[in-house]
């Protein structure tokens, strides 16, 4: 069956039908081409697909990945063991504040798709998420009101948290500034080094901050920050060649494909650093000590593959981002066992022994 | 079946023999007769190509009312530019022979492929800037630029049989489809017209000829309407996956993607992607995807009507039968 497709203009009424959604009941626009991009009159060209022709999937898999929702919950989890015997585990404020989590993280996620289709940088990138938009499994209109909704109820299930303990309310008005200066200076400068920090931060010291209201929360969210700030570095590496031939600038981008992974390295050693140091303050000697030694071999290993590498145009790179990914995650696996152990296990062995 | 204008056979030889003579000379500086070996690497070179990105270029510049000596220097340079690019392209991939003839590196010297290579570039710079147009100069360059980039991150994927369609596309966008935007965009820089939309159109368009091309040339490959008689699996067996080898590997477990590539017959190939009947669907599969940038490029075709002006209108004409030629091989 032969393909129909459109051209429209950017901020013409038909345009608006077909990136929305609007312009039909029965099929979807998904664009596949801009014109003049960034220019006044940007065009673009929409292939129209019938909405039984496309392969739908349950869209919001794809915004709550386990990378992602890693970025809010490990912390709940991390103050939650830290302070197993506080009655803010099991209280309403927790709940409601992971709740309140997790709705935030959709109505964001929501919101950069939104964004990021609508400017066409979805299409730049070859492994962006699930491409819920791109792939026609929903319109704009559609998600446009999800967003609204997850975002009302996100608000109304963070009430509680800040009433619980209001001085929470700093930790808000620097993520909604932070939101400002990294979101929305980096979108219209294409710089993302800017919104990759603004994240780190929001899901840093901001998000530690607003679970437990204390100083060392600081300093955990610092190290985690470090942490979402690699994974991003990671997910812009393996976008090399498309970011750099579309004049995108990030911290990886800053220099030639030769030293790309060099950063990348830097990044996650200093990230090593700051977690072992945050960890030394609160880990015991020997889990500290062990754990460490893993992930130095682990790192060291990643490095050789890192280093390595030959082109940003060949399949080694996915390679190489699989594997970092799965350091990311060993990190996070380790952690969650130290804590797991200090809170459940190491009481009961204490208890024996004494 | 279009008539064609582009490849008519009976025709054929009489016209590459005048295109050659036609392309050779542009300036009295072209190819000095003191210089050993060139003369002769140059006609060897030339004598046996289609030709094709030179008729489209005159073809373009015919209805734009190009004057002639303009369109005799857009046809070299495009044709200098090309065989640069094959001269340096064989050695780098030691291919022994080039149009059925031993390869230049090989029967003259590789020092020579790669003066001749780096002289047909120069010569291109030397008459385009005699003609004056800065802005066409600049680009040539741009287009030089990134088939040598388009060179550099193929030679790079080399051995890589894990790489994917979308990462030999940019590859291809740039290594093969950046000439086939110059041959529709320089005649309309030549006389100074510049239309950002207009240009967009003639690059979008560009890039799909430019990438059915090649997705046409790597099926020839698999001996799929391969009427050029080129080697079969000539190269996988070099250690090149091209798009056809990635679309059919890219759900294939690594052990069978592994078995895949190392097949040193076409049987064989079909034998380890599961039989005929497979790879016929795979082939059928490939040319639906490739049937939808078809399809784009017909509509990008309507929006160029546009932006011409009525006289020139015959450029749609000539434009329609491309993809047929190109990506379908029908003459």
């Amino acid at each position: 069956m032969a393909s129909q497709f459109i051209t429209a203009k950017k901020g013409t009424p038909e345009f608006d039908q077909l990136i929305t959604g609007h312009f039909s009941e029965t099929q979807r626009a998904l664009p596949v081409q801009n014109l003049r991009v960034g220019s006044s009159d940007e065009e673009v060209t929409f292939e129209i697909i019938k909405i039984q022709d496309i392969k739908q999937k349950f869209a919001y898999v794809g915004f709550l990945g386990p990378k992602k929702i890693l970025f809010v919950l490990f912390p709940v989890f991390y103050f939650s063991m830290r302070d197993w015997n506080q009655p803010f585990l099991l209280s309403p404020e927790l709940e409601c504040l992971i709740l309140g989590l997790i709705l935030s993280l959709l109505a964001v996620q929501i919101k950069v798709d939104i964004q990021d289709f609508i400017s066409g940088y979805d299409r730049i990138r070859s492994n962006k998420g699930q491409k819920v938009l791109s792939r026609g499994w929903k319109t704009v209109f559609q998600l446009e009101r999800d967003f609204k909704i997850f975002a009302l109820f996100s608000i109304l299930f963070s009430i509680v948290p800040l009433v619980y303990q209001p001085v929470r309310v700093f930790s808000l008005l620097v993520t909604l500034l932070l939101f400002y200066v990294g979101y929305k200076w980096g979108v219209s400068r294409r710089n993302r080094l800017n919104r990759d920090l603004a994240l780190a931060l929001i899901a840093g010291p901001c998000l530690s901050f607003w679970i437990l209201p204390q100083v060392y929360s600081l300093a955990f969210g610092l190290a985690w920050g470090f942490l979402i700030f690699f994974a991003l570095q990671l997910e812009h590496f393996q976008n090399y060649l498309a970011q750099t031939q579309a004049g995108e600038k990030n911290l990886i981008t800053l220099k030639s494909f030769d030293q790309a992974p060099q950063i990348l390295w830097a990044v996650w050693a200093l990230m090593l650093i700051v977690y072992a140091f945050v960890r030394f303050l609160t880990s015991h000697i020997a889990w500290w000590g062990g754990s460490m030694m893993i992930l130095i071999i682990m790192s060291f290993i990643w490095r050789k593959s890192l280093i390595g590498l030959k082109s940003p145009a060949g399949s080694e790179i996915d390679k190489v981002v699989l594997s970092g990914n799965q350091l990311y995650y060993t990190f996070i696996a380790l952690w969650v066992a130290e804590l797991i152990f200090q809170a459940l296990v190491a009481p009961f062995i204490f208890a024996w022994f004494s | 079946m279009y008539p064609s204008p582009w490849l008519d056979s009976k025709r054929k030889s009489t016209q590459i023999r005048f295109l050659v003579k036609n392309l050779k000379i542009y300036s009295e500086q072209d190819f000095p007769k003191y210089l050993p070996r060139l003369n002769l690497l140059f006609d060897d070179l030339f004598s046996s190509g289609k030709g094709f990105r030179a008729k489209l270029v005159q073809k373009v510049s015919g209805h734009l009312l190009v004057p002639d000596r303009t369109q005799q220097l857009l046809a070299q340079t495009v044709e200098f530019i090309h065989n640069a690019s094959l001269l340096h392209d064989d050695l780098i991939d030691r291919s022994i022979l080039r149009r059925g003839k031993p390869a230049a590196w090989n029967k003259y010297s590789p020092e020579y492929a790669v003066l001749a290579g780096d002289y047909l570039l120069a010569r291109v710079m030397v008459n385009l800037s005699t003609y004056g147009s800065i802005r066409l100069v600049q680009y040539t360059a741009e287009v030089i630029s990134e088939l040598l980039e388009g060179e550099w991150l193929q030679d790079s994927v080399i051995r890589d049989f894990d790489v994917n369609l979308e990462k030999l596309d940019r590859i291809h966008n740039l290594k093969t489809a950046s000439l086939f935007k110059w041959c529709l965009r320089s005649p309309f820089y030549s006389l100074e017209r510049q239309d950002s939309a207009l240009h967009e159109t003639l690059e979008k368009l560009g890039q799909i000829l430019g990438l059915l091309f090649q997705r046409s040339d790597d099926l020839l490959d698999y001996n799929i309407r391969n009427e050029e008689g080129k080697s079969i699996l000539g190269d996988l067996k070099s250690g090149y996956l091209n798009s056809f080898g990635a679309f059919v590997a890219q759900e294939l477990t690594a052990e069978k993607r592994s078995m895949l590539v190392k097949s040193q017959t076409l049987d064989e190939f079909k034998s380890h992607l599961g039989g005929d009947l497979i790879f016929d669907e795979k082939v059928k599969q490939f040319d639906q995807v490739n049937q939808k940038q078809i399809e784009l490029y017909h509509h990008l075709l309507s929006a160029l009507k546009d932006m011409l002006k009525p006289q020139e209108h015959g450029i749609l004409k000539d434009f329609e039968p491309l993809t047929e030629i190109l990506y379908w091989r029908r003459i």
